[in-house]
């Protein structure tokens, strides 16, 4: 059984601490960005916020209010005889009430706010009285490709670009009103109400990259003062969040107070084994700022995305419905189908007047194709997702949805095509109104589908199918992603189907592959890495 | 109004309506704690009585140093651990939720009604100590530094808790109210189930 990805463990991992807002800011905005591209951890993050808010519905019955009586009368009966009942009269007593005074002294001083917190929350004032800034942050999750994200804020507006290597990947604006988001690959605009890069409340400001509810209200902080290179002084905040393994510092000019450096590190492995995973440095206050940064006009030609209209007419077609037929004396609606990149399709259908798709109530379904080809059931709820088993060179000219079980069958000429990889859909009940998934990054989209693929035809049998799809899905991972981390499992995947079809050189090189990912991984600390390891070395001396 | 401090303070020199002044104050919180981590009214009150016995009996040693109300949810977490350590085994736990009157509500009440039941009964069924930290935390508002001191372990110990005991409550209302996303399961950690191809 593979393990899931890395970054999605990681994410799984502080999804409860990213809901609570108790995350260091590098890790806040790196899960933001993954849960805007990953359905699975957005699935899982709706779920975990699904089920506090259930929890929130737990009642009390009862008050206990008649045991006042009986409680108020032990009280009296039991009541302790302390010294505060008598008189301190004695000369023992005085020294004692001299003691008690100096003791209420030092507990009074030591109420007090510490250096250490006085000195941040001046950092965190003199933050939150900033007009713009300007810096630049880098992120990188272990085993990922870095990432770098160039901010530009002023009073209340932001623009954010992030890069890859040399190229330029996305810009976000916010305007006060819409984010704008445009993706440099499918050269397509997004537009969304009231939505933040990093998931905080406050948007994007430097006050809130130091506020309580991103550093984490409970952090420890220890401030130090050290020294930059040039031999000036400063003072280094060090918040530890424990139970993540994560730790950020800060370092503020002691001048201005305000902070010059950002820096967020992961443990990776044993407890001084820590790794730094993003940055935020080049940080500019109070220059000018053109507002031309908060208009972003897209280039010609390229496809604008508005989520909110797409809601609105996604609305309208599940409540309308699509098609409708009688089978099995019951009225079958298919609500929603939707054809996106890749040629994977999205169906929600239901009986009678219920709103909810029912899909599994309805048994084993069949999609097929003009070409005849047939569909991977990948999901079924919300919406039953159906992957191409061989990606469609031409868009078919139709399709047939078959519920077998109750026997509706529906011929869908024209389907919605969604602009990006996902349906487009707005989540049920809780979420009315929003858009659930905001078209990841196809390249990602792309591995998920080869994988898949994989391990069909791994379970079906085909051996030669499922090697060419691991393949393209290494190839895949190592294009977009450049990282090593998971990839050892992958290969040990590979090397034990080569060995099923009697190729041990073909093996053996798999699992000397899958050893170099794992020595070339961050992550090669992890359990799961250091497991997959040692089956891939076993299996290279059993090969021997 | 009087702080807690002084409140204590006055019913330790003689005061007669000082400790009724703490009571109402805390008692409230004290029985939702209870009734959140035992599930029934009758236990719940159970605990708050001893609570309040051992708190009257050993309110001389509350230092001062946190909230009162920290220090009496401590005292309730002491007496709950102790009387589970009697019984020795773990009591099936069930919520107390089938007395609410569900025959005359609407739709609606009657569906929020499940809904909480179901959450309940998952918080019930969570290992005793995520139960603790959970309720401490999200329910009676404690930061974790405050759980900390109440249970004697370190601030990592209450997050990690934290992070299981939701982990799991996730888990458990996921399975009961969504029981056909299994399949969305599958497709995320194993392999892809054959058989759903013409």
């Amino acid at each position: 059984m593979r393990t899931m990805k890395r970054d999605c463990a990681h994410t799984r991992r502080n999804l409860a601490a990213y809901l609570d807002r108790d995350l260091g800011f590098v890790s806040r905005a790196a899960i933001a960005i993954h849960l805007s591209r990953c359905r699975v951890c957005a699935d899982e993050q709706k779920a975990l916020r699904q089920a506090m808010q259930q929890l929130s519905l737990v009642p009390v019955l009862g008050d206990a209010a008649r045991l006042r009586t009986s409680i108020c009368e032990a009280a009296e009966r039991l009541r302790p005889m302390t010294c505060g009942r008598r008189r301190a009269k004695s000369p023992v007593l005085a020294v004692a009430g001299i003691a008690a005074l100096v003791a209420a002294v030092a507990l009074f001083l030591f109420t007090r706010p510490t250096p250490a917190q006085a000195a941040y929350d001046r950092m965190a004032a003199a933050a939150a009285a900033v007009r713009t800034c300007h810096m630049s942050q880098w992120t990188q999750v272990p085993g990922t490709q870095k990432e770098t994200f160039v901010l530009w804020y002023s009073d209340g507006k932001w623009r954010m670009e992030g890069w890859r290597d040399d190229t330029r990947t996305v810009i976000m604006v916010y305007d006060g009103q819409k984010l704008h988001t445009y993706d440099y690959r499918t050269n397509t605009l997004h537009l969304n109400v009231s939505d933040q890069p990093f998931g905080h409340f406050h948007g994007f400001t430097v006050a809130a990259m130091l506020s309580p509810d991103v550093i984490g209200a409970d952090a420890e902080v220890a401030m130090t003062q050290v020294r930059d290179r040039a031999g000036r002084p400063l003072n280094r905040f060090e918040v530890i969040h424990e139970h993540m393994y994560e730790r950020t510092v800060v370092l503020a000019d002691p001048a201005t107070d305000l902070p010059v450096g950002i820096e967020s590190y992961m443990r990776v492995g044993s407890e001084s084994d820590w790794e730094k995973v993003g940055a935020a440095d080049q940080i500019e206050y109070n220059s000018a700022i053109s507002p031309s940064m908060f208009v972003l006009t897209p280039p010609a030609g390229a496809t604008i995305v508005d989520n909110e209209a797409i809601t609105a007419d996604w609305w309208g077609r599940y409540e309308k419905g699509m098609q409708r037929v009688r089978a099995d004396g019951e009225e079958v609606i298919l609500r929603d189908f939707q054809v996106a990149s890749f040629g994977d399709a999205f169906a929600i259908w239901s009986p009678g007047g219920h709103q909810a798709s029912l899909s599994d109530s309805l048994g084993t379904v069949y999609l097929q194709d003009t070409r005849g080809h047939g569909y991977f059931q990948a999901w079924s709820s919300p919406c039953a997702w159906f992957v191409p088993l061989q990606p469609p060179v031409t868009r078919p000219a139709w399709y047939v949805l078959r519920l077998e079980d109750c026997g509706a069958q529906f011929r869908i000429n024209s389907p919605v095509m969604s602009p990006g990889p996902d349906p487009v859909y707005p989540a049920f009940k809780s979420e009315r109104g929003k858009v659930a998934f905001l078209c990841p990054r196809e390249s990602e989209a792309e591995i998920a589908r080869a994988e898949i693929r994989a391990y069909y035809y791994r379970e079906r049998g085909d051996t030669r199918e499922a090697l060419q799809w691991f393949e393209q899905m290494i190839l895949l991972s190592d294009r977009e992603m450049h990282r090593y981390y998971g990839l050892a499992s992958t290969w040990l995947d590979i090397g034990a189907l080569y060995e099923q079809a009697s190729m041990p050189e073909k093996a053996r090189d798999a699992y000397r592959r899958g050893l170099e990912c794992h020595d070339r991984s961050p992550n090669r600390g992890n359990p799961d890495e250091v497991e997959d390891a040692g089956k891939l070395r076993a299996s290279l001396d059993r090969l021997r | 109004m009087r702080d807690d401090r002084r409140l204590i303070r006055e019913y330790l020199a003689g005061s007669g309506s000082a400790f009724g002044a703490l009571f109402d104050r805390h008692n409230p919180s004290l029985y939702a704690f209870a009734f959140r981590l035992l599930g029934q009214q009758q236990d719940a009150e159970d605990l708050c009585q001893s609570t309040w016995l051992r708190a009257i009996q050993s309110v001389g040693t509350y230092a001062a140093r946190g909230s009162f109300r920290a220090w009496l949810h401590a005292v309730a977490l002491s007496v709950y651990k102790n009387e589970r350590r009697k019984r020795s085994l773990e009591v099936e736990l069930q919520p107390d939720i089938a007395a609410a009157d569900t025959a005359s509500g609407t739709q609606e009440i009657v569906e929020r009604l499940e809904l909480a039941r179901e959450a309940h009964r998952a918080l019930l069924a969570l290992e005793p100590e995520h139960r603790e930290v959970l309720i401490l935390h999200r329910f009676q508002g404690f930061r974790y530094r405050e759980i900390a001191a109440m249970l004697a372990c370190p601030v990592g110990t209450v997050k990690s808790r934290l992070h299981y005991a939701l982990e799991a409550l996730r888990a458990a209302l996921q399975e009961e109210t969504h029981v056909n996303e299994n399949d969305e399961e599958g497709l995320r950690t194993h392999p892809a189930e054959p058989g759903r191809v013409p």
